[in-house]
């Protein structure tokens, strides 16, 4: 029937359904442990819990098989599952809106990290200047709301589209520079910009911007806080599902794309650009919009950093972040929209719970990332092939001997 | 009559002070196979660089069906219906096979980006085709390649690696194709039958011109209809392998002219 071999045929099905969740449970568990609890016992228990599960997983196959196939058998319940469990860990926090602070600024982290894969994974065009989209879309939400009285929304919309278009402005010298030399172009970018942003009067120099007004739903501000039965919720709580909501939206584009004739172009592009150019692929218009996109991504988290903090000064969008968001990409996995997502999640978490260490905390997040290559340069969750839904091979070599009508 | 779908007349390509195709010129028509030898540095690839649009030639002129082609960016002229494979085979080789194919097939497909985010019903649609003719074209190649779709083609064996190039390259239906010397490196089981598989695409795709460099004469001799020789970027004979094979000045490029005093 179908010659196509899935490797389900050889495990035990039902075994397959229950490891997943409960190693799910586990992970999540130790996440727990580690981001929300102010405990030196609690945070080790959690990591060892952690890097134990992650341990096992990739050093028994039959384990990582069972958990492999579940995930794949399983697919909607367990982004369900992920959707409830972000809905309500946060609600168990609500005594402590510094956790909470540390969850919307890894939502962002997320985001911002998508749009440096589409560029850095997907297409393989190196880029050291990230944090440039970033700063051009805080700044010009800023801008806009603040000295143009915008509402968030278009603030927000135009934030995406002139990060987009600087996006595509830096793109424009890759066609013609390759690999270190485009790094050296990004870094370049990433530097003009960050000097413009400290120097440019109508961007309030080295003070930035302050008083950045709060996101409004209907005249509702999210910086009022929401009593439900008596109970008070920080205002951090509604810009945790307000960030949520742009997280969820901006993970279904990355995988929408990722599954596209455009994700697969781009990673012709990466692979070699001269057999893609010869099988009829524009290379200049992906690498475009490549940047226009990664661009986009992080003009909309920019803008909703602005938004959240109230204040932006240049000092967010240096050099330094386009390394740590870059970090973020390179640890989580290339073209890996879920392993990126939890490299940003981890790379942005660390060195808050590190805060105990005082001035060692970067030492201390620099030490993740250097064991994390020395153990697994792929990154956590390597690069995917794509496999494609069963059904579609259905039909298939019905007629073998006469397929060349 | 037969139709001429490529015609490259009085081409020309200088590399500073180096002229590397000279004034070269011929036709190429409807089920044909047209065989260019010539020894190492003739400037047979270059041939393949300049038609697919890598290079831009320093004069002459490259019609398809009709249309001057010349100076067409190379993807344009990919979709146009010009396909080649590589001397060194350049696969996507951190994607599956499969994909590789999808990506041949994909380059002319009509649904617009838009469509990505807004219709995912057309573009399954438009998958679950393109997937069963990627199986269909490679069942007519090679077992290896339909049984494991899903394998990394930087996984491949050589031979594999060849014919999922001209699979890539078939994708997306070419009216031409340029394959610069698929048999480097073969031995001679896995030239027999890689001229199974020109020959395979002669009969696959009806009215399929193919431009074949090669460096084995057995191939050229069972495949090519038609052959040119060329040598330091002159054309120094045509006609069928025979008439070729005999003629003095071929032998001389080939052999060196000591062979007169032997």
């Amino acid at each position: 029937m179908n010659p196509i071999k899935m490797n389900d045929s050889t495990t035990n099905r039902t075994l397959n359904r229950i490891i997943t969740p409960i190693l799910l449970i586990v992970v999540v568990a130790s996440v727990y442990l580690v981001v929300v609890y102010e405990n030196v016992i609690t945070t080790i228990a959690g990591l060892l819990l952690g890097v134990g599960v992650f341990f096992g997983y990739s050093r028994y196959p039959k384990l990582k098989e069972s958990v492999n196939d579940g995930i794949k058998k399983d697919k909607v319940y367990l982004i369900i599952t992920g959707l409830i469990l972000a809905f309500i860990i946060p609600l168990t926090t609500r005594t402590q809106p510094y956790i909470i602070h540390i969850l919307i600024i890894a939502e962002i982290s997320i985001i911002l990290a998508l749009g440096l894969n589409f560029q850095v994974g997907s297409t393989g065009i190196p880029n050291l200047g990230y944090a440039a989209f970033y700063g051009v879309g805080a700044y010009a939400s800023a801008l806009l709301s603040t000295k143009f009285g915008m509402s968030f929304w278009v603030s927000l919309l135009a934030a995406g589209f002139i990060a987009a278009f600087f996006g595509w402005l830096v793109g424009l010298p890759t066609l013609r520079t390759r690999s270190y030399h485009m790094a050296l172009v990004s870094i370049a970018f990433g530097l003009v910009t960050y000097i413009m942003l400290n120097n440019l009067v109508f961007t309030g120099g080295p003070n930035g911007i302050k008083n950045i007004p709060a996101p409004e739903i209907f005249g509702w501000s999210l910086f009022s806080t929401i009593r439900l039965f008596g109970n008070s919720f920080p205002v951090q709580i509604n810009f945790y599902y307000f960030v949520l909501l742009f997280l969820v939206l901006m993970l279904a584009i990355a995988f929408f794309v990722y599954n596209s004739k455009i994700g697969l172009f781009w990673n012709a592009v990466r692979e070699d650009e001269i057999a893609a150019k010869c099988s009829g692929i524009n290379t200049a218009k992906l690498k475009l919009l490549s940047f226009a996109m990664g661009a986009f991504l992080a003009g909309i988290a920019g803008s909703l950093y602005a938004h959240y903090i109230g204040y932006i000064s240049p000092e967010n969008f240096n050099f330094n972040t386009s390394l740590q968001v870059l970090g973020m990409v390179i640890m989580g996995g290339l073209d890996n929209i879920v392993g990126v997502s939890i490299g940003a999640f981890i790379l942005s978490v660390a060195p808050e719970k590190f805060r105990s260490l005082a001035d060692f905390r970067m030492l201390a997040t620099g030490l993740i990332i250097l064991l994390m290559l020395m153990f697994r340069s792929s990154g956590i969750i390597r690069q995917q092939i794509r496999e494609y839904k069963k059904s579609h091979f259905r039909t298939e070599l019905a007629n073998k001997d006469e397929g060349n009508g | 009559m037969v139709e001429k779908i490529l015609t490259v007349k009085n081409l020309t390509m200088r590399f500073g002070g180096l002229t590397a195709i000279d004034n070269f010129s011929w036709d190429l028509h409807e089920n044909e196979i047209l065989g260019i030898i010539g020894p190492n540095g003739a400037g047979k690839t270059t041939v393949f660089n300049v038609i697919s649009g890598l290079y831009t030639p320093t004069s002459g002129d490259i019609r398809f069906k009709g249309t001057t082609i010349n100076g067409y960016p190379p993807h344009k002229i990919a979709k146009m219906g010009i396909k080649r494979t590589f001397q060194q085979s350049r696969l996507f080789d951190n994607i599956s096979v499969l994909d590789n194919v999808l990506i041949g097939m994909a380059t002319i497909s009509e649904n617009i980006f838009i469509n990505t985010l807004f219709r995912r019903d057309l573009l399954q649609k438009e998958l679950a085709s393109n997937i069963n003719e990627a199986m269909q074209l490679m069942q007519h190649f090679s077992q290896v390649l339909v049984e494991n779709p899903y394998r990394r083609a930087g996984d491949l064996v050589p031979g594999e690696r060849r014919k999922l190039e001209i699979c890539r390259a078939l994708a997306s239906n070419p009216d031409i194709l340029l394959l610069d010397e698929p048999a480097a490196g073969m031995d001679p089981n896995e030239s027999s039958e890689l001229m199974d598989d020109i020959m395979r695409v002669k009969s696959l795709r009806k009215g399929i011109g193919i431009v074949l460099i090669e460096h084995d004469m057995v191939v050229v001799q069972k495949t090519a209809d038609y052959i040119v020789v060329l040598s330091y970027g002159k054309e120094i004979a045509r006609g069928t392998f025979n008439e070729v094979s005999s003629n003095s000045t071929v032998q001389e490029a080939y052999l060196g002219s000591e062979l007169e005093n032997a």
